[in-house]
């Protein structure tokens, strides 16, 4: 059985439909890499599996373990193993990064009947899973995300991944904004993270990502569909020879 | 009955007639004993009073000519009473030249009988003086409070106010400030809590008569269900009072649709050589960090609870005592989980005040 399974997934924002088909399986223990130009649904896919009640969802379903999620909340789903670490993370002015992050473990414990990490269990966790983006600074004063860098920012959402320790991520153009030893930094938390037990999706605009976090699957989505499914080849090949390429494919 | 001219100017157009129609017992009639006022002034030499009357009386603290206060003075006003209840009292609080002292001033209920606190509180700073004054505002649903404060500040004083309404059936809080000497610095924050049926309002006037004085106002407010609200501020910036510097901030948010907000800043200004500014804002609780938090697996109360804490928290940060400031972070965090109970643990020990004896006002420490 798949981890993810996605049939016929229809979605939008108003009136206005952005998803029209989409079709994905995704197995645990794989990365999956979904690319495509701007504006064709990538970040849409994300936010719909996250659950961001912005997008409505017209037809299809998500399976994810065995079942439907489309009707869980989205702490539920998140509590559940998925994981989406943002385009653009928020800004959260007076909730600290510490204090943030311990609420979300331990609320995620209490879904799955686990008490609460101690005060010292949860630093000793916190200081361990920075080191997975070679973060140094201290996070107990800092508020979320505020007056991040571009950088920071990315490297947080690796640390948040780390510290939730999700089965499902989804990682929406983390590459967005990146210099090359920021994108290094967190490609390699990334992949630390990776085992058989859990799945990525990555989604990127680019193919230099890819050369870090190296997908077993590369997926093309065009106006709302996966036109095209390949090896990670398939990466290299729309970098050469650009998205006009795939508009001519369909075209034929 | 009680007669409306007893409540003068203070209301300004703040409508109490929820309670002219109720027959409140002045406790002047001898039938109220429990309403306690008093203070505890560390090695201070000054006027201590414990007023067990409650109608027309009041407090009087004097800080002398450079005198350090160290420890914080709390003035508490407990209205504890099984009778229907109108309490008035008229503190005076006078700073002299040069000196510092911090005071915070508590409005707290036990038990749930009705009353109306009509209170009124001049204090004279001196100058160069160094005032903090916190109001903690924490009363039971059916009682209303009216809390006038009118100030003075001489040249080159420093004063830090900061008003925290946690609960209250309506709260009107009326100040009026003058700024008199050249290089005053006052800074004015407030925070209102309110839920239910509540009513809060807020009148902030203030005057700058001299040049180079600073002021800075920030009152932030969070309502649920049909609470109601209104900020009305007032800078008046006189002809003599060039180089002055002030700013009026008011932002509000309704965590309902029924909640209802009115803001009104408002300058006044009479010379061109100043820095002044006023905003306010009403909005809802940011959608797109509620979804991030949620999306980490954060509840939508606990996630609502800290956004709106986070909200809190540029006003609780600037109280400039600690333990008053750890204190009021819980009760906040408290009131916003909507668990608060009248003063039930608070650090400042004011809700077991006994008749006669003398109360117990030290911050404790081990509460925190």
């Amino acid at each position: 059985m798949s981890l993810l399974s996605i049939r016929n997934l229809h979605a939008g924002i108003g009136d206005m439909e952005i998803l029209k088909g989409v079709n994905l399986e995704v197995n645990a223990g794989e990365v999956h890499s979904i690319m495509g130009p701007n504006g064709n649904g990538k970040s849409t896919l994300a936010g719909v599996i996250a659950g961001n009640p912005k997008y409505h969802v017209t037809e299809g379903e998500v399976i994810y373990n065995g079942r439907n999620i489309l009707d869980l909340p989205v702490e539920v789903r998140a509590a559940e193993g998925i994981f989406l670490g943002f385009q653009y993370p928020v800004e959260i002015p007076g909730v600290s990064i510490a204090n943030f992050m311990r609420t979300a473990v331990n609320e995620q414990r209490k879904y799955r009947g686990l008490d609460p990490l101690s005060g010292s269990e949860f630093l000793k966790l916190m200081e361990e899973k920075k080191k997975v983006v070679e973060m140094t600074a201290s996070l107990a004063n800092r508020s979320v995300n505020e007056g991040f860098s571009g950088g920071e920012k990315k490297k947080n959402e690796i640390f948040q991944m780390a510290m939730l320790n999700p089965t499902l991520s989804i990682l929406d153009e983390t590459d967005s904004g990146l210099d090359i030893d920021a994108l290094r930094i967190v490609a390699s938390g990334v992949n630390k993270l990776r085992s058989k037990d859990n799945a990525t999706i990555v989604i990127t605009h680019y193919q230099r990502l890819l050369d870090y976090i190296v997908p077993d699957f590369v997926h093309i989505l065009y106006e709302g569909r996966i036109v095209k499914t390949g090896p990670k080849e398939l990466a290299l090949e729309l970098e050469e020879k650009g998205y006009e390429w795939i508009k001519k494919e369909l075209e034929k | 009955m009680i007669r409306k001219d007893i409540l003068p100017e203070a209301l300004k157009g703040v409508d109490f007639s929820d309670f002219w129609n109720d027959d409140l017992i002045r406790p002047a009639e001898g039938k109220t004993e429990e309403i306690q006022c008093s203070c505890n002034i560390p090695n201070l030499d000054t006027e201590r009073r414990t007023i067990v009357n409650g109608y027309g009386d009041g407090l009087e603290i004097r800080v002398g000519e450079r005198q350090m206060v160290e420890r914080p003075i709390q003035i508490q006003s407990v209205v504890h009473t099984d009778y229907k209840s109108l309490v008035e009292l008229h503190n005076t609080i006078v700073v002299g030249a040069g000196a510092q002292v911090k005071i915070i001033h508590c409005d707290d209920t036990i038990g749930d009988t009705r009353s109306l606190s009509n209170n009124e509180t001049t204090i004279e700073i001196g100058a160069g003086a160094v005032v903090e004054y916190y109001k903690l505002q924490n009363i039971n649903n059916r009682s209303g409070l009216i809390n006038k404060t009118r100030i003075t500040m001489a040249e080159g004083s420093t004063l830090r106010t900061n008003c925290i309404t946690l609960n209250g059936g309506h709260i009107y809080n009326h100040y009026e400030i003058r700024m008199k000497g050249p290089h005053c610095e006052l800074q004015a924050d407030g925070l209102y809590l309110i839920d239910g049926e509540q009513k809060c309002d807020n009148y902030i006037f203030v005057q700058h008569d001299a040049p180079h004085c600073k002021s800075r106002e920030l009152y932030k407010g969070i309502l649920d269900d049909q609470a109601r609200a209104r900020f009305n501020g007032h800078v008046l910036v006189m002809d003599g009072a060039a180089k002055t510097e002030a700013y009026q901030t008011n932002r509000n948010i309704l965590l309902t649709d029924k909640a209802h907000v009115e803001t009104k800043p408002f300058l006044e200004i009479y010379n061109d050589d100043v820095k002044c500014s006023h905003g306010s804002t009403v909005g809802q609780l940011d959608e797109q960090a509620l979804f991030y938090m949620r999306s980490r697996g954060i509840s939508e109360r606990v996630a609502t609870t800290m956004l709106s804490y986070a909200f809190c928290d540029e006003v609780i940060r600037e109280i400039g005592i600690p333990e008053l400031r750890l204190a009021i972070e819980d009760m906040v965090k408290k009131r916003l989980h909507g668990e608060l109970l009248p003063c039930s643990n608070c650090a400042l020990q004011c809700s077991t005040p006994c008749n006669g004896a003398e109360a117990h006002f030290d911050i404790d420490i081990t509460k925190l």
